[in-house]
């Protein structure tokens, strides 16, 4: 895994937030509290001097973590964030995820409706997945959350030139250029709250939250964030191994990212 | 030992009924006891189809010393609604054991 | 670690997706899950391991072989991280080529040596683009070499007939190089091959590397500011930019392309920070003493220096579907009504002038052009670029000449 040059990742992503809130009328943001989205928010409090200038949607299934609901609820008072929770369902999905598969599109669509939200800051980066290697920074996803990648737009020379469809919205990713390393090292550098699930307890922590039921730890004694930043300089191992809906087969994960799976 | 007795009486009070207004009663005297971990058994051998199923689940609660203290439900009911009830074991920390 | 982007060019089926996949096991960089993705997927169409499964992810991709959009890995060499961008080769794709391709420093053009591959019209046409992106570096890669024995006949025969169309469109000879690879068996990738002891020079990575490391951004110059637009912030509403060249410190007067009038700066902020001075590279966030308020797409300047902004100038332009004589450019995050005069047209594949021809998909122009306002063209690259709308749909690219 290779580490990035910080202040260049950091400028880009300032840049890209800024550019959102003034693209469109109305941005929020998704927070999970993993530590992609959480960095997102303290990138957008350093691009807006200290404040971040859109509501954080929490998509809640019930089963979160405690520590995960005890560190949004701490944190979302610290950075005085306007936190709205979208209260998501646990149904049968087709490939196999009740807890988190199409459910929470389908709560986050219902969301977006009612507030009338035309952007949507997702803290994707490129080296999760092969898939999301294909993003763009902004990219436009029609009513029904498709994503019709075949046909994305141009992008190029700061021309962002995503098209708002009717009823649909952009997704903008300011953390597109990061990889897994830098996250931690800019979290080290700038001493971010992290969710406590991701050191070591026990001999076990977590690499890549999702809820209780989806979510198995590694065994690792990364007690901090430096400790983490050695086991990554290591592992050949993928950060979403220990989410089980990733062993589904990389087909069904483009099929339902283009349904709007994030 | 009032708190340890209070801590139990709320796990009675949530096993006989898991309603909203019990966990907000209860939930605190769970906190404020020995406890500080908690591991979470989904029924089924972990298989989770629809909400329905959490009340078929479970949340072990440890202390310290990683003993088994006591049980609770997993889930809350607004009305008719099934919810999950993970929020309200905020401020402890979960225990992974290796198997 | 500093990231150099390389651009990966070449005809579709030339090994663009093959030739990262193997850089990618070679030097380590290909996670376990990836590799064994791709294994099974190759097992499941009943192919032996193909490495381009590594990088296309889309079930389409591999089911037909083919690089549908661009997407990027990253390998560590030496000092540096090399971030290779793989883009479709096929020609329905060029936009997707063009959006991958403009973040590359260096390109590295893939010519296949099969009998009945070899320089393609793609091929020139992605080198002609690359150009235009402002890769003035190429390295030419003659793959599959494993099929002509890694005879040296074929590569002198490739190196010579694209040297000739590299110098007509513009390239200098001293940054061109050739090497003779095989991504699919990993031969001269990043150790010299033993197969080809008539090849003298460096293996694929170390010539990348060296023509990299000549490949330098001048820094410095005069201040050039790009306003962004008026943003509320913790502190209150700021004018937000990006200094593409230059520096810039609290009590200095500028002055910007729209408008008139000298402006002081009185507070700076980086980063959410206060502070004196900033430079090139960083997004600003300022209060001027005069309470100014900027429009999009304006550049400051400092006030002792000129920056001229006009309304006509020479251009080259590519076009991605049909232009006609009226348009819409995008310029430094704003946009402007255009009008073409077409002098010549030029087909990319050979860089020679078509007499009577339209300015039809694939094919570039000089052109004149007449923008409704006054823009601030020159340097750096950021002001001497532009795309090109017509209607809603995005149609080209195009730089400023003259």
């Amino acid at each position: 895994m290779i580490p990035q040059d910080l202040k260049i990742l950091e400028e880009k992503s300032i840049y890209l937030l800024r550019e959102a809130k003034l693209r469109f009328n109305n941005v929020a943001a998704l927070w999970s509290m993993g530590k992609d989205s959480t960095t997102m928010l303290a990138l957008a409090r350093k691009a807006f001097l200290g404040k971040v200038p859109f509501p954080v949607i929490h998509i809640d299934n019930s089963i979160d973590f405690p520590e995960t609901y005890r560190f949004r609820d701490e944190l979302a008072k610290k950075w005085k964030l306007d936190l709205i929770v979208g209260e998501s369902e646990i149904n049968p999905d087709l490939v196999g995820s009740a807890c988190c598969g199409k459910n929470k599109p389908e709560t986050l669509k219902k969301l977006m409706a009612t507030y009338g939200f035309d952007a949507l800051v997702v803290s994707i980066r490129r080296d999760e997945h092969g898939i999301r290697a294909k993003e763009r920074y902004m990219s436009p996803r029609d009513k029904n959350f498709r994503w019709n990648y075949k046909n994305q737009p141009a992008e190029l020379w700061d021309d962002y030139s995503s098209k708002l469809d009717v009823r649909g919205h952009i997704r903008v990713h300011p953390l597109l250029d990061w990889n897994e390393i830098d996250v931690w090292n800019y979290i080290k550098q700038e001493k971010i709250p992290v969710n406590p699930l991701y050191f070591s307890r026990n001999g076990y922590r977590y690499r890549s939250l999702g809820c209780t039921h989806c979510t198995i730890p590694l065994k690792s004694d990364a007690r901090g964030v430096n400790d983490i930043i050695r086991e990554l300089e290591t592992t050949k191992d993928e950060e979403r191994s220990g989410r089980s809906m990733d062993k589904e087969r990389e087909y069904v994960m483009s099929k339902l990212r283009a349904l709007g799976y994030m | 030992m009032a708190v340890e007795s209070k801590m139990r009486m709320a796990a009675d009070a949530l096993w006989r009924d898991q309603s909203e207004e019990n966990w907000k009663r209860f939930s605190g005297a769970l906190r404020r006891s020995s406890i500080r971990y908690y591991r979470i058994i989904f029924a089924n051998g972990g298989r989770l189809n629809r909400m329905q199923d959490l009340t078929k689940s479970h949340i072990e609660l440890y202390d310290s010393k990683h003993t088994i203290v006591t049980k609770v439900p997993l889930s809350l009911r607004e009305g008719k609604r099934v919810r999950g009830a993970t929020i309200y074991l905020s401020g402890l920390q979960v225990w992974n054991t290796a198997d | 670690m500093e990231v150099r982007n390389i651009a990966l060019l070449g005809h579709k089926d030339h090994g663009k997706s093959t030739l990262i996949g193997s850089l990618l096991m070679q030097t380590g960089a290909a996670t376990k899950v990836r590799v064994m993705e791709a294994e099974a997927y190759s097992k499941k169409l009943h192919r032996p391991f193909e490495p381009a499964f590594i990088l296309d992810s889309f079930s389409e991709e591999r089911a037909r072989g083919m690089t549908y959009d661009t997407t990027r890995a990253e390998i560590k060499y030496r000092s540096a991280a090399l971030a290779l961008i793989d883009v479709p080769g096929h020609e329905e794709l060029i936009k997707n080529m063009i959006s991958g391709a403009s973040y590359g420093e260096l390109a590295l053009l893939l010519v296949s040596a099969m009998s009945g591959e070899g320089i393609m019209a793609q091929t020139k046409r992605h080198v002609f683009i690359a150009k235009m992106l402002g890769m003035e570096s190429i390295v030419v890669a003659v793959n599959k070499m494993d099929t002509v024995n890694y005879g040296e006949e074929v590569f002198q025969r490739i190196k010579s007939q694209m040297t000739a169309f590299l110098k007509a469109i513009g390239y200098k000879e001293a940054n061109i190089a050739f090497v003779p690879i095989s991504a699919y068996r990993t031969e001269n990738l990043v150790a010299r091959s033993t197969l080809m002891d008539w090849y003298h020079g460096s293996s694929l990575l170390e010539t990348a590397y060296g023509m990299l490391s000549r490949a330098r951004k001048p820094a410095g110059g005069q201040l050039r500011l790009l306003m962004q637009g008026r943003i509320e912030t913790g502190s209150g509403a700021l004018s937000s930019g990006r200094i593409i060249q230059g520096n810039m410190h609290v009590g200095q007067v500028l002055r910007s392309t729209m408008g008139r009038g000298r402006h002081p700066v009185s507070e700076i902020f980086v980063k959410g920070t206060r502070v004196k001075t900033a430079i090139a590279g960083e997004n600003v966030a300022i209060r001027f003493g005069d309470g100014l308020r900027l429009p999009r797409g304006a550049v400051l300047y400092g006030a002792n220096e000129s920056l001229r902004a006009r309304r006509r100038m020479l251009t080259l332009i590519f076009a991605t579907r049909r232009i006609g004589q009226q348009a819409r450019i995008r310029f430094i995050g704003n946009e402007y009504k255009a009008r073409f005069k077409i002098l010549d047209i030029i087909d990319p594949t050979t860089g020679k002038t078509l007499r009577n021809g339209t300015l039809a998909p694939l094919r570039a122009a000089d052109a004149e052009m007449e923008v409704d306002a006054p823009i601030p063209v020159g340097k750096p690259a950021e002001l001497s670029r532009f795309t090109i709308y017509s209607g809603k749909e995005f149609s080209g690219i195009g730089i400023v000449n003259g």
